[in-house]
């Protein structure tokens, strides 16, 4: 019984002591210095600072990134990219799961390409120039979207094979149309791998560096990552780590805001949406 | 995973009367899956097959024309000296970040199996990393591991040395710079790894348990098993994303020193930026064939340690 009290106290110790050092700290280093002055915050303590100069490195990364730009800009390629993900992957995952179909099955996995290999950026870039896209955000959209298409797709299809067939077969003997069936009756069941999939491809296309950096070169279209880049990589060899650290500061808070309000839901649907792979 | 699909098949036989009657509308099926299959194929297909031209090709930006130039691209690859050891960059940035996160989250999955308040609190604090842009992640370390970083402070204190200089250390980067793609990713796969541990069925461990199997036993044959379809996932996520990997490396060493962290991601980006697009296609269709050629032998294999065990 103490083995066992003693067993539960270091368990707890270590792990209290893990997320200090490793979650922590990084966190913690990164926020209070974006709230010291530059000759302050280029010592990197974790300490408080001394001097406090919070808002004045906030208004200046607020203004010399044009952030609420950024962070419509962000918001915008998202939210549509998402919906979009959502809208392809939702019909298309029933029809995997249902059609006994050889060719729709070898379609399937023909679809899941993209959970192996890396998107061909290069010629993507070149077929988004050649129709007058590149630089653009539907542009960029159109690259997320087919960057994320076969990881919803897979997330989605394992999911719906999970689905009852019961409902779906009583309506159809019921005489309701096939695209009536998938509306009143798959997508309500489909609920939670749709929040699942959403948040898992909401973040990824957040933090996205990499579309953007290819395809957006107008800093009026700027994403707040690739904002991020354009500041730190100038200012980081002067080592102004106060800059820096603000302007991680603002772009990770939009996502941290979200997870602390959704926090079960966001790790229970993760969860959820993992089991089913 | 396995085990679900095993039973759902039966179920399937046992509906097959009602499968039955629903067979007479099949035809349909695939307009459902249009809309995907065509993003599917016109953006990724299309692309990958004019990667294969591209590749072949004198595409720049100082000239008009595209003229097919055979292997010449991959000739300029290969004289490059430095192509294997970025290959060998690639690989060991994907290996370590690989090892990384699957040890961390086997760990933190085994301590956080149980669903109690605490470990709900503590499954929330390891998944912040998660959300963070990597490019955010990057920044970070880059503050804890610069010389007089957080790291060689704590090291300070504790009387050790401190006065590495991490980053800039040309054997070590590459390393530390995966290491950090591997916390980052830590938190997601800990919950995957929770998620297989729950499908271990209650009555099983008993069983095991009450024929007298200590912890290990128990881990061992019982639930190490239900947790091979999560390292399977785990380890090919890690690979694959890693051996495109790129935003952390910028931002925490730009590819130095020299070019010690120099990946062939980071190759292909650099060759497009300066206008050589036709060679840029090849390094990213290497890329692509060192994607097939590693990971899928080992998603096969271990698929087939999967079903053994």
């Amino acid at each position: 019984m103490t083995e066992k009290a003693i067993g539960r106290v270091v368990r707890v110790v270590v792990l209290s002591a893990l997320a200090v050092l490793i979650v922590l700290i990084p966190l913690w280093m990164v926020v209070v210095n974006s709230f010291k002055t530059q000759t302050e915050a280029s010592a990197l303590g974790i300490g408080l600072p001394t001097k406090w100069a919070a808002v004045q490195n906030y208004v200046d990364v607020f203004v010399q990134s044009n952030y609420f730009q950024s962070f419509f800009n962000s918001v915008l390629v998202t939210l549509v990219s998402s919906v979009l993900l959502l809208g392809i992957g939702a019909p298309a995952a029933w029809a995997f799961a249902r059609s006994k179909s050889r060719f729709l099955s070898g379609l399937y996995w023909a679809s899941l390409i993209g959970v192996l290999l890396p998107l061909p950026v290069v010629p993507l870039v070149f077929l988004l120039q050649h129709v007058g896209l590149q630089g653009t955000q539907v542009g960029l959209i159109v690259f997320t979207v087919a960057a994320r298409v076969s990881m919803v797709v897979f997330l989605m299809t394992g999911f719906a094979r999970g689905l009852p067939r019961e409902l779906e077969e009583a309506a159809a003997v019921d005489g309701a149309r096939r695209a009536r069936i998938f509306v009143s009756i798959v997508l309500p069941l489909m609920r939670p791998v749709l929040f699942t999939t959403f948040v898992v491809i909401a973040v990824s296309v957040w933090n996205d560096f990499y579309g953007p950096l290819f395809l957006i070169s107008d800093p009026n279209l700027a994403t707040l990552p690739l904002g991020l880049y354009r500041l730190s990589s100038g200012i980081k060899e002067a080592t102004a780590w106060n800059y820096v650290f603000a302007h991680v500061v603002l772009v990770s808070l939009p996502l941290i805001i979200v997870y602390v309000f959704a926090q079960r839901r966001v790790v229970e649907g993760v969860t959820a949406g993992a089991v089913r792979g | 995973m396995t085990q679900l699909l095993r039973s759902e098949g039966d179920v399937r036989r046992a509906n097959m009367g009602l499968a039955a009657r629903t067979r007479r509308i099949r035809g349909v099926w695939w307009i459902f899956a249009l809309p995907a299959l065509f993003v599917v194929f016109g953006l990724y297909f299309v692309p990958l097959i004019l990667n294969g031209f591209l590749a072949f090709t004198n595409w720049s930006s100082f000239s008009d024309n595209i003229d097919f130039t055979g292997w010449r691209n991959l000739q300029i690859l290969l004289d490059q000296s430095s192509l294997l050891n970025q290959i060998r960059l690639t690989l060991l940035y994907a290996v370590t970040a690989a090892v990384v996160s699957n040890l961390l989250s086997f760990g933190l999955a085994l301590a956080l199996e149980k669903r109690t308040k605490l470990n709900e609190f503590f499954r929330a604090l390891f998944f912040v990393p998660v959300l963070l842009s990597p490019l955010a992640a990057g920044y970070i370390w880059s503050g804890i591991l610069s010389p007089n970083g957080v790291l060689n402070q704590g090291l300070g204190a504790l009387g050790l040395p401190s006065n590495a200089a991490w980053l800039a250390d040309p054997h070590l980067a590459i390393f530390l710079v995966g290491a950090v793609d591997g916390w980052k990713w830590s938190g997601f796969f800990t919950l995957i790894m929770i998620a297989a541990l729950t499908t271990v069925p209650g009555e099983l461990k008993e069983a095991a348990r009450s024929d007298g199997a200590n912890y290990w036993q128990v881990f061992r044959h019982v639930k190490l098993p239900f947790l091979a379809p999560a390292f399977t996932y785990n380890i090919t996520v890690t690979l694959v994303g890693a051996l495109s990997a790129f935003d952390i490396i910028v931002a925490m060493t730009g590819g130095g020193p020299g070019d010690s962290t120099r990946v062939l991601n980071a190759l292909t980006l650099s060759q497009f930026g300066s206008g050589y697009f036709g060679l840029s296609s090849m390094t990213s269709l290497f890329v692509t064939v060192l994607v097939i050629i590693l990971a899928i032998p080992l998603v096969w294999s271990l698929r087939r340690r999967e079903f053994q065990s």
